[in-house]
């Protein structure tokens, strides 16, 4: 069974069973001197347990690459699956997921497909990427744990480029996927788990443990009407006693709503 | 939020089952309670298709002893890890659950001690732990228990203990769909009759059980029962056709003398001192008869 058909096969029972539709993502992150070790954990989908055995690590200078490179990845999941869903295949498709002073950007060119198909992923991408829509709409997200307000921030430049690979695979320096239960091919972190990452890492202090998780909804993925596709609630946790999880730039980025310049291109 | 119009199908119309049964798997499917059933060549296909699709590479699978073996290699090859535990013991099970742990395997009945796994007790925990429960069902099929409604996620049989061929998943699509194809053109005859024929096949082996006990060359026999296991008659309607007697002489020669009796004996895989018999057709008293003459010309040698 192809990733669509899968996913489609997927979206069909959700839609029916609200609780198999509740996934829960969460990693957990040690502080070092040089920034974090950020392991996956088991991941519920409804009634499922699905087994994240992935660690990465974070250098304290490399939360919003991080970030982006859970933009891309999940921006070049969703266009191809909005691609693979009108049955068509591109021979390419990269993600230039940047940041800078104005805000963030994501430009996705494709070599292989029309300007039409590779615009209504685009369009796809606006309304159902969970983490491009945690980032340009937070609504009324929580970030329940965070010490203190979450103040405006200067953003730093950065800019990181994904390549989808098949199905729901891509990668930047990272491999990103997602579990064979949510279509994708075990093989890598999904985008949100790197997202929860960048939190995660930031906000724990050389020797510290902190514990990020988001809960969502997967019918808003799958496009069903009022239910949002991002998370509506994280929760940062440190696990010792006493300790804070600390505020920085990427719980800035993610609390509030960024202005996401996003453009596409069909590449000769 | 904004809808766009051309991504997902219209969800609440698009047919579900991609596994839904057909032909022959249809009646399978309704004597297991399913809503799928997927069909492979072996037991060890069927089990390895639905422990690998079931988990993720460095997820744990808790197995019970005597299946444990059928699964160590085939899922350490594929990056599961695997715990081995006395099916039939609840605790031991619950004691080996780790948090990467993602199914409990284990057979509905546990040889050679003829043990009933109260997996109506063990779902209950693993439901409130998001683990699923995949059961090995081959000796009772459902002809006498039917592990969907005890709370399994998950229902194998294979069937060739009792006359065909291949082995049958039972689950939910949502959960069979997780796993490989399996080969649907294998075909079977009326599986109806094959179970008509298990659960007479069971009430004679639970009457040569009875005959057979307290046999002068036997130590033992294990066969399980309602005296033993009073909390299944909630939940079984026979014990299978299988018996397990533990013998006071070498079990070999009579396994020998029983070859094209009305039985299948061999010497218990898990147990060298006793006899896995597995009655067929005939009366329970000629098959107490020649089981007693096998025995006696297993004494003699």
């Amino acid at each position: 069974m192809t990733a669509a058909a899968n996913l489609i096969a997927t979206a069909a029972h959700v839609a029916r069973a609200s609780w198999d539709a509740q996934c829960t993502t969460a990693v957990l992150a040690n502080g070092t001197p040089q920034g974090a070790e950020v392991r996956c954990l088991p991941m519920t989908i409804g009634g499922l347990r699905a087994v994240r055995a992935f660690h990465f690590t974070v250098r304290s200078d490399a939360t919003v690459p991080l970030l982006l490179t859970a933009l891309g990845g999940c921006v070049a999941e969703t266009a191809a699956t909005s691609l693979a869903l009108r049955g068509v295949v591109p021979d390419s498709l990269v993600v230039v997921a940047g940041c800078g002073p104005a805000g963030l950007s994501v430009r996705l060119e494709a070599r292989g497909c029309s300007t039409e198909a590779l615009a209504a992923a685009l369009a796809h991408v606006r309304s159902y990427s969970p983490v491009h829509r945690l980032l340009a709409d937070p609504g009324d997200l929580r970030i329940a744990g965070a010490n203190g307000p979450v103040t405006a921030i200067d953003l730093p430049v950065a800019e990181v480029t994904v390549t989808w690979l098949d199905g729901l695979r891509s990668r930047t320096n990272r491999e990103i996927d997602e579990p064979h239960q949510l279509a994708g091919g075990d093989r890598a972190p999904s985008p949100l788990e790197y997202l929860l990452g960048a939190l995660a890492a930031e906000s724990a202090g050389s020797g510290a443990e902190v514990h990020v998780s988001a809960r969502r909804d997967l019918r808003g993925w799958f496009g069903m009407p009022g239910v949002p596709p991002e998370p509506r609630a994280l929760l940062v946790q440190a696990t010792t006693p006493g300790d804070e999880p600390a505020v920085g730039v990427i719980a800035h980025l993610v609390a509030h709503a960024q202005q996401v310049e996003s453009s596409s291109t069909v590449l000769p | 939020m904004p809808q766009v119009s051309g991504w997902f199908p219209d969800l609440l119309t698009t047919a579900g089952g991609a596994n839904r049964p057909r032909g022959w798997l249809t009646t399978v499917a309704e004597q297991e309670g399913a809503e799928s059933v997927l069909v492979y060549r072996s037991r060890a296909d069927a089990v390895l298709a639905v422990l690998t699709g079931l988990t993720n590479p460095g997820g744990h699978v808790v197995a019970g002893e005597d299946c444990a073996d059928l699964v160590v290699d085939g899922l350490l090859a594929e990056g599961r890890t695997v715990t081995s535990v006395a099916a039939a013991a609840p605790d031991a099970v619950f004691a080996a659950i780790r948090d990467t742990t993602q199914v409990i395997f284990l057979s509905s009945l546990v040889e050679p001690a003829m043990r009933l796994t109260p997996v109506n007790e063990i779902s209950a925990v693993a439901h409130g732990e998001d683990l699923l429960v995949v059961v090995d069902n081959s000796v009772l099929t459902p002809a006498s228990f039917r592990p969907l409604d005890s709370g399994a996620h998950v229902a194998i049989v294979d069937w060739t203990g009792h006359g065909i061929d291949m082995s049958t998943v039972a689950g939910s699509d949502h959960l069979l769909r997780l796993l490989p194809p399996g080969d649907s053109d294998l075909s079977a005859p009326p599986i109806g009759s094959v179970l008509d024929r298990v659960r007479q096949r069971s009430d004679t082996a639970s009457a040569v059980a009875a005959a057979l006990a307290g046999h002068r060359l036997l130590r033992r026999v294990e066969r399980a029962g309602f005296a033993e296991h009073p909390w299944a008659r909630e939940t079984h309607d026979g014990f299978g056709p299988v018996l397990v007697v533990s013998c006071a002489v070498d079990p070999a020669p009579a396994a020998a003398a029983l070859a094209g009796a009305d039985v299948t004996a061999t010497v218990h895989p898990l147990d060298p001192s006793a006899l896995r018999i597995t009655v067929r057709d005939g009366t329970p008293e000629r098959i107490t008869a020649v089981v007693d003459a096998a025995l006696t010309i297993a004494a003699s040698t």
